[in-house]
């Protein structure tokens, strides 16, 4: 079996994580503390994909837990999952300080434990009998998640070189406010060199996105990070159906990435799914369990990981200021995401090419897919793909790459049987779309802003990795910006030609020589 | 019906005294009446029901003689008179109808009826009035009947003609049972069955006809008689249950004889009179010669003995229909017999002869294909074409349920014999039912008890390799241990076996049901170099659906599909080297380019594979949606073989872009041309160019890491490799544009293909 | 007791005297009398009808013997 191990890193890497194991176990049938259901054992599902099935039959999740403050994944221990996870495989640094908002404190602390790290991730390769790869859960503008994530990213390709290196990376809102982190751009562009050389694909989770869509797709007003979460638990696990419920194609993460991503550089996916719903146990949780985060007295809430959820840290204000007054059960009008409509193959199909309902804040209508897959999950006639296709063709409702071939792929999938949806036919798309470099630019600008006036790189110069120059930073925004470059050539039709014919410069272009892979080795 | 012996003279007096006119009818009239009446009684076949219909034709013909003779009123009269006879009280309906048959019979009599000598002044022998010799004086050179033979020139007997007759009436009944006699004899020269009169002192017309007339009953006698007699080694039930039945004719026959023998030696036989007891025997013979002649050739047997039979029973004439059913009834006794066991059991009873319609053939290899099968000459004419082929069914079907299923319950707990016996309305009513209690049985058994669609959904999974995560490792397997067999170190096929082994424990092919995964086996084949195939060893019952066409179609399906599973593999393997050769570092800028230019052609393989894949993924799916229709829909075994076959004929032509599964239908040889798609070709080359260049690629980042100066060869055979697989892509998508003019999956995989942006000119 | 029983329902002898004439049956009403009882009884008709014939038969091989022998004329 191709056995996947995930890694969570950081404060929402594990928040979004445990969404993620959540999810999962219910879809496996599996209880919090890891004992599955009796009926759950004679499922066609692949439970050992990303569980192993401990001597005393309980099954636990391939996955680590790393973090180096602990009030995450405290709140992980004391929940109703606390006896799911391996607690070997939690890693929460002694100082327990965090890393402060800072990219190389994040690394270095990283790098200081290096030794326990690997060793955990070895003893957790060694269970598995043919490990396919890694998946890593982060943001990218924090400090434990992009610094230490990126420290695990370039191991991963040290010392697992064979192995595919996938990872579900939040990025931050750029529409908030930044008073709160300012070198959230610092963070990202050093994080998001290391996705570029060292990870194999990206599905980027952007949070600007997510909370447009809770906002107008679900229409909860103030929506919370565990409303956020849950649309992230929602997608994480839709796009690993074909891996934990196997059927004709895609069911290896290899087969799934490869088809995603046409040159290996641009491995950046975006995901839109429908119908989105929230269930009114998440709608309520999400109000009523914020307010403890925020709580006075309660264990400092880690401001290195808050850029990420700046908007739930407002929404919270909000909803204190607010919510006491009104219970949120009583809400009158309920709300219309909760509206259950007919599905079919071809309503979903077409609505994921809707704009509305892709999770990440840039104009796809600008332009192109270089690859697309949707994972239809539920009960589907068959027949009825082509007939979508045909009707997705006629409306012209997608443009593919003008240079070649674009993958368009429908995969059919099941739904898990044990957790109830109200929906028949639920969508996920996982596709490669070149307006991903709107991200980038956008990453590019605020970095540029503030390392101009080389603000706030104290903190950094603080660190060994920044103590003589800053070229790190330099070089980081290089490779962003050919990332960028390479997906807007990768519109035009000349994309084939593009930095070929740039001898000299071939390397600062091409080269992605940055991880430790080197010819001579 | 109970009449009064002395109630019956005294009506008998009464009538001859009215008929004749006189007051008191003389004795032996009365006696004559009386023997008339009684032969008639004995030698008639009692009068069934079933000839009301040819009563009312009797009485239709009745009216039209009087509606002729006498007008339109009279026939109206007619009809009125009829029902009131019917509807009078003191008269039985059947009586009424007797009345005027008999009125009809005697109509008209008094006219025709030609002056003879009477009973009462001979006492019963020949008027001495008319002698015989009288008449006589000049005779006939040709009496005007065929094959008889002029008489030698008549002779004295010097005997007196009382005495004569006696001799001549002994004759007769000698020739009745075809002794030849001293005045009438068989002449042999003409033909040794036609008896002839000779030696008789002075026939007269009417003697020689009336002679005539026994001796035509002697030779129906004899043809019946001989078919008797005529027995063979290789004889069929059927036809010695007719031969007994024709017995049981003829020994109503002796008995008349010896009744009438008797007469003649206790008080005299005329030949007149002989004649009178002799018409209805006459007519009775002759239809059974008849039936003894049509049922003479001794390959008649069985169904086609007792449909020769059934063709002579049309016959207008209810008396001839009676006696020809009375004898079908009895011949196809066998038949009806073998019938019911079959149809009960699924037995088959002893038939040496091959004279029951279904046959065993012996084939061991397809159970419920070949095992039985009809033979439609056996078939009995009072059974259609549709009962005789569920009578096959049904006893087939107990039959494999007994032999493969292991259950050995008869069709019904009990059934009644009127069922089963001849004529009965309920035969049909009976097979019909069997018919449908043994298909739902079959049907239980194999969907419930035996798993078909388990065991077709294993196939689908693991010889069809639907299901991914097995294919991939399977298709691995198999070519390592290959691989290995190429080696130094020959192995077995134990390599392969463990590759099947692993393969199913570590993929979701291990939730299929037990039984079904277990049937899997491996085959070698031996082709150019050596591969491994996976077989489905179905076993019974399911091989009745899974037959030896069905695996063999498997088989080649497996093999076109692994070829594809494999490049599929080997374009992802492809993707990882391009994938880690990008993080190599000090690669120089051809390298680098070459490394984008591979990254990118590959590309354009993986989407056209993907996109086929993805076809027949569809394509699969949309089979396998049919089939689980149809096998809920079918009504028997048979239905489901059916839809079986049409399901693999639909991945033939959908996902193998064969035009057909290429199984030969019972009797149609396959068609060489269509089972080889020429689209299946041209996929099979625009994979086979994609393989190569995985292989390529695979060295070409191997040099090209190593800093080998190979590299840049290789990344010129790249290039090539890159243009061969365009060039086989863009004929394979030209013809597939042709294709797609009538072959909607073509279409359907055109417009994918379209979709993804290749090209389809 | 049968017999009884037979007379009070007499068979409408009229009706099958005009059928007789109808038919030309040339049967005088005694014999038609007969003749309906015997069906009535069951008798095979045309076992009757061939007795009829018989009957028939002996009559005019009476009439012919007398009118050789110089008698009255055959009865019709």
């Amino acid at each position: 079996m191709k056995e996947i191990i995930t890694l969570c890193v950081g404060q929402c890497g594990n928040q979004i994580g445990s969404e993620f194991w959540k999810q999962i176990t219910a879809e496996h049938g599996i209880r919090p503390n890891g004992v599955p259901e009796d009926f759950a054992l004679e499922g066609d599902d692949r439970k050992d994909v990303f569980f192993y099935e401990a001597d005393d039959a309980r099954f636990v999740p391939r996955a680590l837990l790393l973090d180096l403050e602990p009030r995450v994944v405290n709140n992980i221990q004391n929940s109703q999952h606390r006896d799911l996870f391996n607690p070997e495989n939690i890693f929460v640094s002694k100082e327990g300080g965090g890393a402060g908002n800072n990219w190389a404190s994040g690394h270095r602390q990283a790098e200081e434990n290096a030794e326990l790290l690997a060793d955990m991730l070895d003893r957790e390769a060694d269970n598995s009998d043919s490990l396919e790869g890694f998946v890593l859960t982060h943001s990218i503008a924090g400090g434990t998640g992009s610094g230490m994530g990126s420290y695990i990213l370039e191991h991963l390709n040290d010392h697992f070189p064979k192995k595919l290196v996938s990872t579900y990376s939040v990025f931050p809102n750029w529409e908030e406010d930044q008073s709160d982190v300012v070198v959230q751009p610092y963070n990202s562009i050093l994080t998001l060199k290391r996705l570029a050389v060292n990870a194999d694909c990206v599905v980027v989770l952007d949070n600007t996105a997510l909370n447009r869509i809770a906002v107008d797709r679900l229409r909860i007003p103030n929506p919370s990070v565990h409303h956020v979460n849950s649309l992230v638990s929602t997608v994480m696990a839709a796009s690993t159906t074909t891996l934990r419920y196997p059927g004709y194609t895609n069911n290896d993460l290899v087969g799934l990435v490869a088809s995603l991503v046409p040159t290996p550089r641009c491995h950046f996916l975006m995901t839109g799914y429908t119908p989105l719903t929230i269930s009114a146990d998440e709608l309520a949780r999400g109000d009523a369990s914020k307010p403890p985060t925020q709580l006075p007295g309660s264990e400092p809430a880690g401001k290195d990981e808050r850029m990420v959820h700046t908007c739930d840290a407002i929404a919270a204000t909000r909803a204190q200021t607010r919510l006491p007054t009104q219970d949120p059960r009583e809400r009158p009008p309920p709300p219309p995401a909760g509206a259950v409509r007919k599905t079919s193959v071809l309503d979903v199909m077409r609505r994921l090419t809707q704009a509305k309902n892709i999770m990440v804040s840039a104009n796809t209508r600008k332009g192109c897919y270089l690859s697309l897959l949707n994972i239809i999950q539920g009960d589907v006639d068959p027949t009825q793909v082509h007939k979508a296709l045909q009707r997705v063709r006629e409306r012209r409702l997608v443009s593919f790459i003008p240079w070649g071939p674009a993958t368009f792929n429908v995969a059919l999938s099941r739904k898990s049987p044990y957790v109830e949806t109200k929906h028949k036919v639920s969508g996920l798309l996982l596709a490669n779309h070149t307006c991903v470099s709107q991200l980038f630019a956008k990453t590019l600008t605020a970095y540029d802003r503030i390392r101009k006036r080389n603000a706030f790189v104290e903190n950094y110069r603080r660190e060994p990795m920044f103590a003589d120059s800053l070229d790190e930073f330099d070089d980081s925004r290089d490779v962003v910006q050919s990332l960028r470059d390479e997906y807007i050539a990768a519109e035009s039709p000349d994309y084939v030609e593009w930095g070929v014919g740039e001898e000299d410069d071939a390397g600062g272009l091409l080269d992605d020589g940055g991880g430790a892979f080197a010819s001579d080795a | 019906m109970a009449i009064a012996p002395e109630d019956m003279l005294e009506q008998l007096n009464k009538l001859a005294a009215s008929v004749m006119g006189v007051r008191d009818a003389p004795e032996p009239v009365v006696a004559l009446c009386c023997r008339v009446l009684g032969s008639t009684l004995a030698t008639r076949a009692p009068r069934r029901d079933s000839s009301s219909t040819q009563r009312l034709r009797d009485v239709d013909a009745l009216r039209t003689k009087v509606e002729k003779a006498k007008g339109a009123r009279a026939a109206l009269r007619f009809d009125e008179l009829r029902t009131q006879l019917r509807d009078a009280d003191a008269l039985s309906v059947r009586g009424a109808d007797g009345l005027v048959e008999l009125l009809g019979l005697v109509s008209g009599d008094a006219q025709t009826a030609a002056p003879f000598a009477s009973v009462c002044r001979t006492g019963g022998g020949f008027s001495r009035e008319t002698p015989l010799e009288e008449e006589t004086e000049t005779p006939k050179k040709d009496w005007g009947l065929a094959g008889w033979r002029a008489g030698p020139p008549p002779s004295k007997t010097g005997l007196d003609v009382v005495e004569e007759e006696r001799l001549l009436v002994r004759d007769c009944l000698y020739a009745l049972q075809g002794i030849d006699g001293r005045y009438v004899s068989r002449d042999r020269s003409l033909d040794d069955t036609v008896p002839s009169v000779d030696r008789l002192v002075a026939p007269k017309l009417s003697t020689v006809d009336g002679v005539r007339e026994v001796c035509e009953l002697g030779w129906l006698y004899e043809r019946c008689d001989r078919f008797c007699a005529s027995t063979s080694t290789n004889e069929g039930r059927c036809r010695g249950a007719l031969r007994a039945a024709v017995r049981d004719e003829l020994s109503d026959y002796y008995r008349l004889v010896a009744v009438l023998e008797a007469q003649l030696r206790d008080e005299g036989l005329s030949l007149r009179r002989l004649l009178v007891w002799l018409v209805e025997p006459l007519e009775r013979l002759r239809l059974l010669a008849n039936a003894c002649d049509a049922c003479a050739p001794q390959d008649l047997q069985g169904g086609a003995l007792c449909a020769s039979l059934a063709r002579l029973a049309t016959h207008g004439d209810d008396r001839v229909r009676d006696l020809v059913e009375g004898l079908l009834a009895k011949t196809s006794e066998p038949v009806l017999a073998a019938i019911r066991r079959w149809v009960c059991s699924g037995k088959l009873l002893p038939d040496p002869a091959g004279e029951f319609f279904v046959q065993e053939t012996g084939d061991e290899d397809d159970f419920w294909a070949a095992r039985f099968c009809l033979r439609p000459r056996m078939v009995p004419a009072f059974l259609s074409e549709d009962v005789a082929s569920k009578i096959l069914v049904v006893g087939k079907t107990l039959t494999f349920l007994r032999r493969c299923c292991g259950d050995d319950r008869p069709a019904f707990a009990s059934v009644s014999d009127e069922a089963f016996a001849y004529g009965s309305l309920n035969l049909e009513k009976v097979v019909e039912e069997a018919y449908e209690r043994t298909n739902q049985r079959v049907l239980k058994a194999l969907k419930e008890d035996f798993r078909l669609l388990d065991h077709l959904k294993a196939l689908e999974s693991c010889v069809l390799l639907a299901q991914g995560d097995f294919a991939l490792q399977l298709v691995d397997g198999f070519d390592a241990a290959a691989q290995k067999r190429r080696g130094a170190f020959g192995s077995s096929g134990a390599d392969a076996v463990a590759a099947l082994d692993r393969a199913v424990r570590n993929s979701n092919a291990c939730r299929l049901f037990e039984g079904a995964v277990q049937r899997l086996k491996v085959v070698v084949l031996e082709g150019d170099g050596v591969s491994f195939g996976l077989d489905y060893d179905a076993q019974p019952p399911i091989d009745a659906v899974v037959d030896a066409g069905a695996r063999e179609f498997y088989g080649r399906a497996f093999s076109a599909l692994r070829s594809r599973r494999r490049v599929e593999a080997r374009l992802t393997d492809a993707w990882r080297s391009l994938a880690l050769a990008r993080r190599v570092r000090g690669l120089g800028a051809p390298e680098r380019k070459a490394l984008r230019k591979a990254a990118l052609a590959r590309n354009e393989m993986a989407t056209l594979s993907a996109t086929v894949s993805a076809h027949v993924a569809d394509a699969f799916a949309g089979a396998w949606k049919r089939l689980d229709q149809d096998v809920s829909k079918a009504d028997g075994l048979d239905a489901v073989r059916r839809a079986h076959r049409s399901y693999l004929d639909a991945i033939a032509s959908d996902a193998l872009f064969a035009p057909r599964s290429g199984i030969p239908e019972e009797g149609v040889p396959p068609d060489e041309d269509l089972a080889a798609g020429a689209l299946a070709t041209h996929l099979e080359a625009v994979l086979q160019a994609a393989q190569r260049f995985c292989a390529l690629v695979d060295a070409f980042v191997a040099d090209a890491v190593a800093g080998d100066s190979r590299a840049q060869t290789l990344a010129a055979r790249l290039d090539d490799s890159t243009a061969h697989f365009r060039a086989a892509a863009r004929r394979f998508t030209r013809l597939l544009k042709r294709a797609s003019e009538d072959e909607p999956e073509a279409t359907k995989l055109a417009f994918r293909l379209e979709v993804v942006g290749q090209a389809v000119e | 007791m049968r017999r009884v029983q037979s007379y009070q329902r007499r068979p409408p002898i009229a009706a099958v005297q005009e059928m007789s004439d109808l038919l030309d049956a040339d049967l005088g009403r005694p014999a038609l009398e007969v003749l309906t009882r015997l069906c009535d009884q069951g008798v095979n008709p045309t076992a009757l009808a061939a007795v009829v014939r018989e009957l028939r038969k002996e009559r005019d091989a009476l009439a012919a013997a007398a009118s050789q022998a110089g008698g009255e004329p055959p009865r019709r």
